[in-house]
C-alpha cells in the first residue's frame, strides 16, 4: 500500500513538474521581490462614494397620487415688463490701472456714470493707434497682367495732295468794288480770243484766284470752286477774275482783272 | 491784296460718328492757298480708356493729344492760329490763336456759353474774335484784312473734308 502511495506520489510530482514546465509567464519579472513595499491604507482618508440610500431614491410614499388632475379655472393675463435699475458706476481702481497702460490717454476716470440708456463714446487716440505695431502678411499670387495702355499714340502725317482733293470756294464779289475801266479789259481780253462775238452772261468776279494752278474749275450757287495743281517754282500769278458764260455753247471764259491798288 | 506772306493756320479736331478723333492744321497763305496740311491718324478709344478717362476724355484728345500734337508737328511759322474750337484755345503755343464766331441770331446765344474772364471777346466786321489774350494791333489789322480778301471761314471746310475722306479711306 506505502509502495502504491509512493508510486502516485512520485507520478503526482512529475505531472506538476511537466504543467510548470509548459507554463509561459508573460510581462516583466520581478527583480527583486525584497524592494516591494507595502502601505498601510488609512481608511480615513478614502473618499468614500456611496451611491444614495434606497430610501432617498424611492418615491416619497405620502399618501398622494404622484399625478395631480390640473384644473384651469381662469387666465390672467399679465404683463412682464422688464425693468432696469441704473446705478453709478464706480470705476475698479485695477481695471482703471491695466486700462491706462494700454492706452495712457483713455482712462475709465474718464467714462461717466454709466447709464443703460447712454452711449459712451471714448475718443480713440488716434496717434496712438498709428503708433502701433501691426503685423502684415502677404500672400503672394501669381496673377496674369494685361497691359493696356493708358495713353494715345497719334502718329502725325503730311499730304499736301490730300489737301489739293478739295477745292477752294471762293464768294463773287461786287461789281461795285471794280472801276469801268477794270471790267472792261476784262470783257475785251476775253473777246479778243474769240472769233466771234457771241452773246455772253455774266456769271461773276472772283478774288485772289491764282490762275497759273488750276487744275479744273467748277461753280456752285454762284460759288467758284477751283482746285489745284502742286505748287510750282516761283510765285503764284494771283489776280482777280471776270468769268462770263456762252449759253449756246455752255462754255465759260475767264478774263482777268489787274486791280489799281 | 493780302499780305502773300502771311500765314494762318486753321486747327480743327472733329469727331466722327464711330467715335472716331481726328484732327488736322492746314496752313495757307493770305490767299487760303495750302502751305502745308498735317493730319493725325484716326483715333478710336477703347472701352477702357473711355472708363478711365470719363467725361474729361473728349477735351483730353482734342486738346492736349491731337491739338497739341499737331501744333508741335507744324513746320510752317503760322502768324495767326485760327481754331475750330474753342477749347483748343486752351493749347499753350506760342502763336497767338483765335477762335472766330459769326455774329449770327444762332451764335448771339453761345455769348452767354463764353467765359468772359477766360477769354477775350472782340468784334471784328461779321465776327467776333475769341482769344485768350488779345491779339496784339498788327495781327489784329491781319486778320482784318484778310477777312476783306477772302472768306476766312473757307478753309476749315476744306479741312474737315479731308480730315472726312482720311476718316471714311480708313
Amino acid at each position: 500500500m506505502f509502495r502504491s502511495i509512493k508510486n502516485w506520489t512520485s507520478d503526482f510530482i512529475q505531472t506538476i513538474k511537466k504543467e510548470i514546465a509548459g507554463v509561459k509567464i508573460q510581462g516583466k519579472a520581478v527583480e527583486d521581490f525584497s524592494a516591494t513595499r507595502f502601505y498601510s491604507l488609512d481608511f480615513a482618508e478614502v473618499p468614500v462614494l456611496s451611491p444614495p440610500l434606497p430610501e432617498e431614491m424611492a418615491p416619497v410614499n405620502d399618501g398622494l397620487p404622484r399625478e395631480l388632475p390640473l384644473e384651469i379655472r381662469s387666465l390672467t393675463e399679465q404683463n412682464a415688463t422688464l425693468t432696469i435699475e441704473s446705478a453709478a458706476f464706480t470705476p475698479d481702481p485695477l481695471l482703471a490701472e491695466s486700462a491706462s497702460v494700454q492706452h495712457p490717454e483713455v482712462t475709465l476716470a474718464h467714462v461717466p456714470a454709466f447709464q443703460p440708456d447712454n452711449v459712451c463714446i471714448i475718443p480713440l487716440a488716434v496717434e496712438q493707434l498709428r503708433s502701433l505695431a501691426i503685423q502684415e502678411s502677404t500672400v503672394f499670387f501669381a496673377p496674369s497682367f494685361s497691359e493696356w495702355s493708358l495713353f494715345f499714340r497719334i502718329p502725325i502725317k503730311e499730304s499736301s495732295a490730300l489737301i489739293y482733293r478739295f477745292p477752294i470756294r471762293r464768294t463773287p464779289s461786287p461789281k461795285s468794288l471794280y472801276s469801268a475801266e477794270d471790267i472792261r479789259n476784262a470783257v475785251s481780253y476775253i473777246l479778243e480770243r474769240l472769233q466771234t462775238v457771241p452773246h455772253l452772261e455774266l456769271v461773276g468776279i472772283y478774288r485772289d484766284v491764282p490762275i497759273n494752278r488750276i487744275r479744273q474749275l467748277s461753280f456752285e450757287k454762284g460759288k467758284l470752286l477751283f482746285t489745284l495743281l502742286p505748287p510750282k517754282r516761283g510765285r503764284d500769278v494771283i489776280l482777280d477774275v471776270l468769268i462770263v458764260r456762252e449759253p449756246a455753247e455752255g462754255k465759260y471764259h475767264i478774263g482777268p482783272i489787274v486791280r489799281k491798288a | 491784296m493780302a499780305d502773300v506772306n502771311a500765314v494762318l493756320a486753321y486747327l480743327s479736331v472733329i469727331k466722327e460718328r464711330d467715335d472716331k478723333y481726328i484732327g488736322g492744321i492746314l496752313a495757307t497763305d493770305g490767299y487760303g492757298i495750302p502751305l502745308e496740311f498735317k493730319y493725325s491718324e484716326p483715333l478710336k478709344p477703347t472701352g477702357l480708356q473711355k472708363i478711365l478717362y470719363g467725361n474729361s476724355i473728349e477735351k483730353f484728345l482734342v486738346v492736349d493729344t491731337i491739338g497739341k500734337r499737331l501744333l508741335l508737328n507744324l513746320q510752317e511759322k503760322p502768324r495767326i492760329i485760327l481754331a475750330g474750337d474753342i477749347r483748343l484755345l486752351e493749347l499753350q503755343t506760342k502763336f497767338s490763336m483765335v477762335h472766330l464766331i459769326p455774329k449770327t441770331s444762332e451764335t448771339q446765344q453761345q455769348q452767354g456759353d463764353i467765359d468772359s474772364h477766360a477769354f477775350s471777346d472782340d468784334e471784328m466786321g461779321a465776327f467776333r474774335v475769341i482769344s485768350h489774350s488779345p491779339l496784339t494791333a498788327d495781327e489784329f489789322q491781319l486778320l482784318e484784312k484778310v477777312s476783306r480778301e477772302m472768306d476766312v471761314m473757307e478753309p476749315f471746310s476744306r479741312l474737315k473734308e479731308a480730315l472726312q475722306y482720311v476718316c471714311s479711306d480708313q
